[in-house]
């Protein structure tokens, strides 16, 4: 009975890509609040390897569009899952895509990271640009404005929303947001999600400025609640799905701000799709189907979510539980030099961890920050870095979303036996850099800084990448300010900084380079090593250089001599010499290599004798203990009842 | 007698007259002095609080020397002023430097149970009225000094009985 009813709603359920569902679902049976509230039964995972999603939206005949980035493509999902073979390049100004929205003559508006907003045809031909925001700006999502009438596009750099008419001309703007990741318009509001805040702003454009106090939500796990809100998508005019990224699920907004449902979950087994979600950043609905789709980058891959069968319990698993938002391992961390310590950003927390790292599972000493502004909370932390020659131990770290450094160090007593203890750490300072960069002169930018990645040198100079300005903050240990690094041309984003002697080896993501930049030099000296995509980088002691590549989820390492790069770990997966969209790269003094391997929540370190130790979440690791093969057992059974 | 006095008044020339002007000019020769030694000195050291109650920290930095007053023994349960003052290299720090007090329980993931405003006093002085510690136990005790874009943090733990 069960089974009739789920194809009797959705007869695209059992559809495979080579052959969609030829009988359509039926609007009236699905067009209706109750419908929306049972969404979260998974149809289908279509991956878009090696290219990643990046933007998505509903089309009005059915179906969604989707542009995808490395490479930059449009291509077409049926709601039935069937991906369109063929797939259109976009135009070479919109290399980065970050929205797309339909026009009615079947065109498309996109807008791309740099600040370009165009009208493409289902070719992905250009048709015109249009202006949109004047000035340097980063485009972060685009919707409809109210009533249809024009858009409306987020700038990250600068935190505000604008509305564009249907030419692409500014109307109007509004600012006060920290990182406005997601909008749409449902009825006569306006809602934007706020990665900075975690929050949902809303507010009535006619009479009303954004006010984040009084925004939906906060940072956490309950319904309700969100964890780097992304992607938002109105449905009927009335309600909203919303991609609550670190969460990794997708809620139900009523028109009023209420949290009516919700679906997916973190996912249990590397890779898992079939209704687990991993850092869904973007989700559209097809309201004739009843289908939404949600966009996974960090594991490139679209799913289609239908109707559940109400007769049918929700997984226990599936329901609302705690969610402890730690030990993900962010995207930076940093080693004590000759030391014990490890600390981890952990941006899905909000926080950074301290851990001691010389056991073969390291432990957790104490953990800093929780959302916020108060000083030693933090809004995305990032880069991260012990300053050398400190005792008691002092770290800093790059606290984007509050445009701030702070510094944090431990009394720690390396006495047996280990156990944690809470306010171990301790803030020792920290300094507004937005506030700084407009007091000093020479660091005096039209664009608030943007922390990122960060480095300590010798005698103790921070260098923090303010990747808003594409240069590079130099300060001393007390936060003045001492220099800076820039580079036209050459730097265009510092995705990883480590200190190399008395310069510093920068990682330029974008650029596709290697840089080294030392005090005192005019340009930086551009390192040959045929990088795609670095995206972490340090000195061994031996004099080569190791860095991991984003692009093939790969580390490599160049002679002292230069050369060509010899790779050492590669492949995009969870094997022992396997990683997944690796990050930070530290090396210790005994030429020991800590890899921070982000997309498989695990660290790999490499010893001076080339033995592998890997350490993390217990399902990510190379021989994945009993855990993990009660989970596949568990996950067989439930493929086969399903 | 009384011209004699009155003569005494008149004449600038009497014993009495030089005898005065001798002392006048060494009280006056003493106050220079004085003057002169006290200029050579350093400032005078501030006032600083001790006794009972009086809590002396170094900010983790070493930029301010922070002197906190809380009850002592500190009260379980009622509203008190915690009070202080801030110094900067043995001076007090100026008007313009903000101030924050607050108080939490770290083993226990909460702060205070009433939030409290710092205001400051003349003479590098703050109190933050209201403070109440609703629970027996450890309690973390911070002092945020805000100089410009610039904080640092003093900090020290009490146990409420």
């Amino acid at each position: 009975m069960n089974l009739l009813w789920i194809l009797f709603l959705w007869p695209g359920l059992n559809a495979n890509p080579s052959a969609p569902a030829t009988v359509a679902p039926t609007g009236e049976l699905v067009s209706d609040l109750e419908t929306h509230l049972t969404i979260g039964f998974p149809l289908v995972s279509r991956s878009l390897a090696p290219a990643l999603p990046a933007a998505i939206c509903a089309l009005e005949s059915g179906g969604f569009a989707l542009l995808t980035q490395r490479p930059a493509r449009l291509r077409f999902l049926s709601s039935a899952g069937a991906l369109k073979e063929e797939s259109w390049p976009l135009p070479d100004l919109f290399a980065s895509p970050r929205g797309i929205q339909q026009l009615r003559r079947g065109h498309f508006i996109i807008i791309d990271r740099a600040g370009h907003v165009g009208e493409i045809d289902r070719q992905g031909k250009l048709v015109r640009m249009l202006p949109g925001p004047e000035g340097r700006w980063q485009a972060g999502a685009l919707s409809r404005a109210p009533r249809g009438v024009g858009w409306l596009v987020t700038d990250l750099l600068h935190g505000k929303l604008h509305h564009l008419d249907p030419d692409g001309n500014v109307q109007q703007s509004w600012s006060g947001f920290i990182e406005p990741t997601g909008v749409c318009s449902v009825g006569d509001h306006i809602w934007v999600s706020d990665r900075g805040w975690h929050r949902l702003i809303r507010f009535d454009p006619r009479s009303q400025q954004p006010d984040p106090q009084q925004g939906i939500g906060d940072h956490g796990a309950a319904p309700g609640l969100l964890a780097s809100p992304m992607g938002l998508c109105a449905v009927e005019d009335q309600f909203l799905w919303v991609s609550d990224r670190d969460n990794h699920r997708v809620q139900f907004f009523s028109g009023r701000g209420f949290s009516m449902h919700q679906f997916g979950i973190h996912s249990m087994l590397p890779r898992e799709a079939l209704g687990r979600l991993h850092y869904p950043t973007a989700v559209a609905y097809d309201e004739q189907a009843a289908v939404a789709a949600v966009i996974e980058p960090s594991e490139r891959r679209v799913q289609l979510f239908g109707v559940r069968d109400p007769e049918v319990p929700v997984a226990a698993a599936e329901l609302w539980q705690r969610v402890d938002l730690v030990s993900h391992y962010g995207r930076f961390w940093a080693i004590q030099p000759g030391g014990r310590l490890l600390v981890v950003s952990e941006p899905d927390s909000e926080r950074v961890s301290l851990l001691v790292r010389d056991l073969e599972i390291p432990f957790e000493l104490d953990d800093v920050g929780g959302p916020g502004a108060a000083p030693a909370r933090f809004r995305t932390p990032m880069g991260v870095d012990f300053l050398p020659g400190n005792d008691p131990s002092r770290w800093v770290v790059a606290d984007r979303g509050n445009q701030r450094l702070q510094m944090f160090q431990v009394a720690w007593k390396q006495q047996p036996p280990l156990r944690r203890e809470p306010a171990l750490v301790q803030l020792v300072r920290s300094v507004d850099m937005a506030l700084l960069v407009q007091q000093h002169s020479s660091w005096q930018s039209s664009v608030p800084p943007r922390l990122a990645a960060l480095a300590c040198g010798e005698g103790g100079i921070i260098a923090v990448a303010d990747d808003a300005n594409q240069r590079i903050l130099l300060l001393d240990r007390k936060f003045r300010p001492v220099g800076q690094f820039e580079a036209a041309g050459l730097l265009q984003e510092a995705t990883a900084i480590s200190a190399d002697g008395s310069g510093f080896l920068v990682a330029d993501a974008i650029g596709g380079s290697l840089l080294r930049f030392e005090q005192g030099q005019p340009q930086p000296e551009v390192i040959d090593g045929d990088c795609r995509m670095p995206v972490g980088v340090d000195r061994h002691p031996d004099g080569s250089i190791w860095y991991t590549n984003g692009a093939n989820h790969s580390l490599l390492r160049i002679p002292p001599e230069g050369g060509e790069a010899e790779t050492i770990l590669a492949g995009g997966g969870t094997g022992e010499r396997q990683l997944f969209r690796p990050r930070a790269v530290r090396i210790d003094e005994d030429g020991s290599v800590w890899v921070l391997d982000h997309g498989n929540h695990r660290g790999v370190v490499i010893d001076q004798n080339g033995a592998l130790r890997h350490f993390g979440s217990e399902p990510y690791l190379p021989d994945g203990g009993v855990r993990m093969r009660q989970l596949k057992l568990q996950q067989q059974k439930l493929q086969e009842q399903r | 007698m009384t011209d004699f006095d009155s003569d005494n008044s008149e004449s600038s020339e009497s014993p009495g007259c030089i005898i005065l002007g001798l002392v006048i000019f060494s009280l006056l020769t003493g106050l220079l002095m004085l003057l002169f030694f006290v200029g050579c000195q350093a400032p005078p050291a501030a006032v600083v609080p001790q006794g009972p109650g009086w809590k002396s920290w170094t900010s983790a930095d070493g930029t301010y020397e922070v002197m906190l007053y809380i009850p002592d023994p500190a009260p379980l349960n009622q509203e008190f002023t915690a009070h202080g003052t801030v110094f900067k290299d043995g001076d007090p720090i100026s008007e313009a430097v903000e101030v924050v007090f607050d108080g939490g329980m770290p083993q226990h993931a909460h702060g205070l149970a009433v939030p409290v405003e710092t205001i400051r006093r003349p003479a590098g002085g703050f109190a933050a009225a209201g403070v109440r510690f609703h629970m027996g136990g450890r309690w973390l005790l911070t002092v945020d000094i805000i100089e410009g874009p610039h904080l640092e943090r003093a900090r020290g733990w009490v146990e409420i009985r």
